[in-house]
């Protein structure tokens, strides 16, 4: 626990020593694009302003997904129906889904699901989280499932997609921070996920084949008096 | 707005911040001062009485952005205040609006968003 809160603290520190100079370097960019508009400017200086600012943006994203991931929280627990958390994320998604002529579908659970104990927030970024990289999975489109299953005294999420499946040579990798196969993103998404689930000592698990592949999160029921756990 | 000219102080430890941030908002509308820590920014305050301050909450130092605040607020609770926040730590800017602070600006900071949010308090 000590080092995890050293780790938050050097991460921290190293946070603020970054974003002060990409702030300065966002400001002075936005002022050098506005001097230059004045000015009519050709093309190729319009291009290469406007790779500054992708970077200048792209720098700034990975930093706050950082800090997400190295931030130590204590749970802010509450009982609740993870449907509930599904739903939510399903409003939100949607309508990214539906422009991607991907059909979602929500299963309900056959019987009443227990109320677990859980950070809604911290446990709807994970399922978010997720979420998202099905949709990545599918870019022409398929089927993305949001279930919930009863497993003894575990209430297990379900994401699943139809997309290709993800490679075997990489599948021992996909919980390790930074470690993506996209051109954007921060690599950082299951990474999180894993995370979150971990602290509240769920487990996070995959299966996968070329027709897709079904994300897991079981949750124990009685959970574990939530804190900043995670190790 | 009329033709009056409001004095603006920006508090910012990063040199290259406030002097960003001051040729962002230089206009015939505003005169701009800066200061780069708490205490330098309470003594320019104490002369010259800025209409509003734009400060960084997080600066080395005895004093925070949020001392400053209490401290101008104390002295001159009409002056118009706007904090500067990382991303993320929208709490800390909780307790300066608390404080009396007018709006607050999440980093990375949009030149746009600032000018319409200086213009809005003066308008305000």
């Amino acid at each position: 626990m000590e080092q995890f809160a050293s780790l938050s603290t050097l991460a921290s520190g190293l946070l603020h020593e970054i974003k002060n100079p990409l702030t300065a370097l966002s400001i002075h960019v936005q002022l050098l694009e506005e001097r230059l508009e004045n000015d009519a400017i050709d093309q190729q200086t319009a291009e290469l302003i406007g790779v500054l600012k992708t970077e200048v943006r792209r720098l700034n994203n990975t930093l706050s997904s950082f800090r997400d991931f190295a931030k130590l929280e204590r749970l802010s627990l509450k009982a609740i129906d993870v449907q509930e958390v599904l739903q939510d994320v399903a409003r939100l998604i949607s309508p990214q889904a539906r422009q991607q002529g991907v059909q979602l579908e929500f299963l309900r659970a056959g019987q009443a699901l227990p109320r677990v104990e859980l950070d809604p927030g911290k446990i709807e970024q994970a399922v978010l989280n997720l979420v998202l990289n099905a949709l990545e999975a599918m870019p022409g489109g398929g089927e993305l499932t949001l279930g919930t299953e009863v497993d003894g005294g575990n209430v297990r999420i379900v994401v699943r997609d139809s997309g290709q499946g993800i490679p075997r040579e990489i599948q021992d990798h996909i919980f390790r921070p930074y470690f993506s196969t996209k051109g954007s993103g921060t690599g950082m998404g299951l990474a999180l996920a894993e995370k979150l689930v971990r602290q509240h000592h769920g487990r996070l698990d995959f299966r996968t084949n070329p027709a897709g592949t079904t994300f897991s999160i079981t949750l124990p029921v009685q959970g574990r008096n939530g804190g900043a756990g995670g190790s | 707005m009329s033709n009056e000219v409001f004095p603006i102080l920006i508090v910012d430890d990063e040199p290259n911040i406030r002097t960003g941030l001051a040729r962002a908002l230089e206009c015939e509308s505003y005169a701009i001062a800066t200061a780069g820590d708490a205490g330098e920014a309470l003594r320019q305050f104490r002369i010259t009485h800025h209409a509003l301050v734009l400060t960084d909450l997080k600066m080395p130092g005895a004093s925070t952005g949020i001392d400053l605040s209490r401290s101008i607020k104390d002295e001159r609770p009409e002056t118009l205040i706007i904090v500067i926040t990382a991303h993320g730590t929208v709490e800390t800017a909780v307790e300066a609006m608390r404080l009396g602070a007018h709006d607050y600006l999440s980093k990375p900071i949009d030149l746009g968003t600032l000018r319409l949010q200086v213009r809005n308090a003066f308008e305000h």
